[in-house]
């Protein structure tokens, strides 16, 4: 078989990029910082929502997403259930800081960052919220 | 006598090779060892000198702590064992200095030297500067390698006057390049770049690729246009070390301006640089390259060649990559048109699906396996009926591909097929089926924990044709008691890899044979075992089983420092507070080359209010002045909470030291938990250092690849 140097597939399709952009800036999140950033207070409310995701085909198309979906710094954490698909029928929780986002604002920008786009009901709540 | 596994043996005596610094016979240690752990094979010596030689190594190392003059008058056979000298940690450092100035055999000096460096103990460094003086090569190599593990910019004055020596041998040159590049200080830096724009006189070693290696480790501390330009020259040259190692930091950098500079090494003669060219550009996503890469697409003669020219094509321009694989995949050489296949399989695009389709029906069956392998890899539901036509057909691996896509595609709908086809037993009069063609499909079944594959998988196992990690998801997705058993079985056999395994299926009597094989192993000495079988209790232990372990403390194979490890490592796990203050003793006082390790075997401890008490130690210590220390207690963290932990690791990745940034890449690489894939890539979104930036994706890369 042919070798390869290395991996580099298209890491996030650009379009949807700049689909995502306005979401960003609207939720008013400069997408980058020169302080090391602080974790929100273990105080602050959390909320999540579960999704089940296809994504465009593509190598890296889960780093993509979380790539996108993290230039908003009031989603905390993107958790990625194993499953058998790569990049499409995929499930996973994003976990926001509620006071800095809705949960329509996190929709928004997964719908944006991903192919299709599926609300699911929430798991029970595990503790591991921080 | 404490003896070791036949491998592991062989692992000692191979790393005895590589590691000439030590020339101090020492022996092996195992569990997990670090990548630069000093492993060193003892010198055998006559059958009767060996005891007196032992005794007197005894007595030397118990005089070490208390006696800085201890090592002056030893001899190579003499001095203790290396897993000995560096479990003393720093209790040892002023007898290895003494060591390293007055011992009169070269030997002897060098591998002090190399403890000092183990050890790490910055306390160390003036004498080690001084040492640069030493008469004999081979011992200021040593002294160079021992000051590059203890990275300190009080260090460069003296490597730079050693290095400005004509008469100083090459090796030491190149040795102190990289020395200075580990210390990453801009006056290191200063000196790098002056040699990497030297050109060698004539006769003269080229110590320019070591220079710009050296100048890589360093990259945090130039600006980012000096280090482009650097890099843009180092492109521009004729030295193919040099070329190449530019092309690998190309990619790293992925700055368009070295497109101009890459381009025209995709016809290098070298073939790694011509590759690692194209991958950069394929990385630096500039349109410039487009149309050069688009004219080499299809000349290429080699499958890597077109591999990487297709994969920056596809991020440069879909449309023509597309286009331009046309041609190939018509080519008139079959091994053309299978290579076109094999790449448009990689890219996993939808757009390849028209053209891998008339590829199925190839005239070459290799063509045809290739483009069902690439369906597969696509997963794209609509090659499903060209591919179902493929399952009758005579050619035996063509049908196991398309079977294999099917089934890729499709998911458990098709385990039937798989099963019925490529594992089941034949009916007589049938040829059987290939060994490896079952074992393929059993691995595939046991993934989605199909259980007309345990009995395939569970011997596959036991007869070492299979490994724990590729049936892990099946035996736990298997509830059935027989697999439990199985694994203890093997276990029990000598299988320690199995060890994790065994503890997370918990199969009934897995706790007395786990503690009875630890008092076993430890009275007889076998290291390795007796470590997995005190993680095995740790792990399913209880209050008897814990009086058990505390009796084995007076072994005498207790004195091996990893055993005790594990060991206090079990007891903690089993509610024995004073055996985690024993733990943290260790933690402060190790060899700095082992906290990896140590955190390690510490961070696999899952009991809550273990692990709370110890979080409030290991925190303080993350904040120490240590940072071997403080980044091994986060590390430790990293596994039971990587939330909580990476913050520490994320701010050395941005340290000024090339140390610190080294160690919490190898242990944010390490950490399983896919929880700190996603915490990388919240970090890389987020960082705006371009040099940080880099090294997240880096990280993220390696981590994919290790996975």
């Amino acid at each position: 078989m042919p070798r390869r140097t290395g991996v580099h597939a298209l890491v996030v399709n650009p379009r949807r990029l700049l689909l995502a952009a306005p979401l960003v800036f609207s939720l008013g999140c400069a997408p980058s910082a020169h302080a090391p950033e602080v974790p929100a207070p273990a105080s602050e409310p959390r909320a999540v929502v579960r999704l089940r995701v296809d994504l465009d085909r593509a190598q890296d198309c889960e780093e993509a997403f979380d790539l996108a979906l993290y230039r908003n710094r009031a989603v905390e954490l993107v958790a990625w259930e194993p499953g058998p698909g790569h990049c499409t029928e995929r499930t996973l929780t994003v976990r926001y800081l509620a006071g800095r986002a809705s949960r329509e604002d996190v929709l928004r920008a997964a719908a944006a960052a991903g192919a299709k786009v599926t609300p699911l009901p929430e798991l029970p709540e595990t503790g591991d919220r921080r | 006598m404490k003896t070791r596994s036949p491998r592991r043996l062989l692992a000692a005596i191979l790393a005895a090779a590589l590691l000439p610094t030590l020339g101090a016979a020492v022996r092996a240690v195992a569990d997990e060892p670090e990548p630069d752990e000093p492993v060193v094979a003892r010198a055998a010596g006559k059958a009767g000198s060996k005891a007196a030689s032992a005794a007197t190594r005894q007595k030397v190392l118990a005089a070490m702590p208390g006696d800085a003059t201890a090592l002056i008058n030893v001899t190579g056979r003499e001095l203790p064992a290396s897993p000995d000298i560096l479990a003393l940690g720093r209790r040892g450092t002023p007898a290895l200095l003494r060591c390293l100035a007055d011992n009169a055999d070269e030997g002897v000096r060098r591998g002090c030297a190399a403890f000092l460096g183990y050890i790490g103990d910055r306390s160390a460094l003036p004498a080690l500067r001084a040492a640069l003086e030493d008469w004999e090569p081979s011992v200021r190599r040593s002294v160079v390698l021992a000051l590059e593990r203890i990275p300190d910019a009080g260090s460069v004055d003296a490597l730079a006057k050693l290095f400005a020596r004509k008469d100083e041998d090459a090796a030491v040159r190149a040795d102190v390049l990289r020395a200075l590049g580990a210390i990453g200080h801009k006056s290191a830096v200063a000196i790098l770049r002056k040699q990497l724009a030297r050109k060698p006189e004539a006769g003269e070693e080229d110590l320019r690729p070591e220079a710009f290696k050296a100048l890589w480790r360093s990259r945090h501390v130039m600006s980012r246009d000096t280090l482009i330009g650097d890099v843009a020259d180092a492109l521009d040259n004729r030295n193919d070390a040099l070329v190449l190692a530019a092309t690998f930091a190309a990619a790293e950098l992925r700055a368009p301006r070295l497109t101009d500079k890459l381009v025209p090494l995709m016809d290098h003669g070298n073939a790694e640089i011509r590759n690692k060219a194209v991958y950069a550009l394929g990385l630096i996503g500039d349109k410039t390259a487009e149309k050069a890469l688009l004219v080499k697409l299809p000349t290429v003669r080699d499958g890597r060649m077109l591999n990487n020219i297709a994969f920056a094509l596809e991020r440069l321009d879909r449309d023509g990559f597309y286009a331009s694989i046309r041609q190939v995949a018509a080519h008139k050489q079959a091994i053309i048109r299978l290579n076109a296949a094999f790449v448009l399989g990689d890219v996993r695009r939808p757009e390849g699906l028209p053209l891998l389709e008339t590829a199925l029906v190839d005239p070459s069956d290799l063509v045809k396996t290739n483009a069902a392998v690439a369906l597969g890899k696509i997963g794209d539901p609509r090659a499903l009926p060209s591919l179902e036509t493929l399952v009758t057909t005579q050619n035996p691996s063509l049908r196991e591909e398309a079977i294999h896509a099917i089934f890729a595609i499709e998911g458990k709908k098709r385990a039937d097929l798989l099963h019925d086809e490529l594992l089941a037993e034949r009916k007589p009069g049938v040829p059987p089926l290939k060994d490896a063609v079952r074992r393929r499909a059993a691995l595939a079944l046991g993934r989605i924990g199909d259980t007309r594959a345990r009995e395939y998988l569970l011997t596959c196992l036991e007869v070492g044709r299979c490994r724990p990690a590729q049936i892990d998801t099946y035996v736990h997705a298997d509830k059935d008691a027989s697999v439990g058993g199985r694994l203890l079985l093997d276990w029990t056999r000598g299988q320690e890899s199995l060890t994790a395994l065994v503890a997370d299926l918990r199969p009934a009597g897995a706790l007395p044979v786990a503690t009875s094989a630890a008092e076993s192993a430890v009275s007889r000495g076998l290291i390795d075992s007796a470590e997995s079988a005190l993680d095995l209790v740790g792990e399913l232990g209880d209050g008897p089983a814990r009086e058990r372990l505390d009796r084995l403390r007076a072994a005498p194979a207790m004195k091996d420092v990893w055993l005790e490890i594990h060991a206090q490592t079990a007891l903690a796990r089993l509610g024995e507070v004073p055996a985690e203050a024993q733990l943290l003793g260790r933690l402060d006082t190790l060899a700095a080359v082992w906290l990896p390790r140590l955190a390690g075997v510490v961070g696999r401890i899952k009991e809550k209010e273990v692990r709370d008490r110890l979080a409030v130690e290991l925190i303080k210590r993350e904040k120490g002045d240590d940072t071997g220390i403080a980044l091994a207690a986060a590390a430790i963290r990293l596994d039971w909470d990587p939330e909580g932990a990476i913050g520490r690791l994320l701010e050395a990745l941005a340290s000024p030291q090339v140390k610190d940034r080294d160690l919490a890449e190898r242990y944010l690489v390490r950490a399983r938990d896919p929880k700190v894939t996603w915490l990388l890539r919240r970090a890389l979104a987020r960082e705006d250092r371009a040099d940080v930036k880099d090294r997240l994706r880096s990280l993220l890369d390696r981590r994919r690849d290790e996975k």
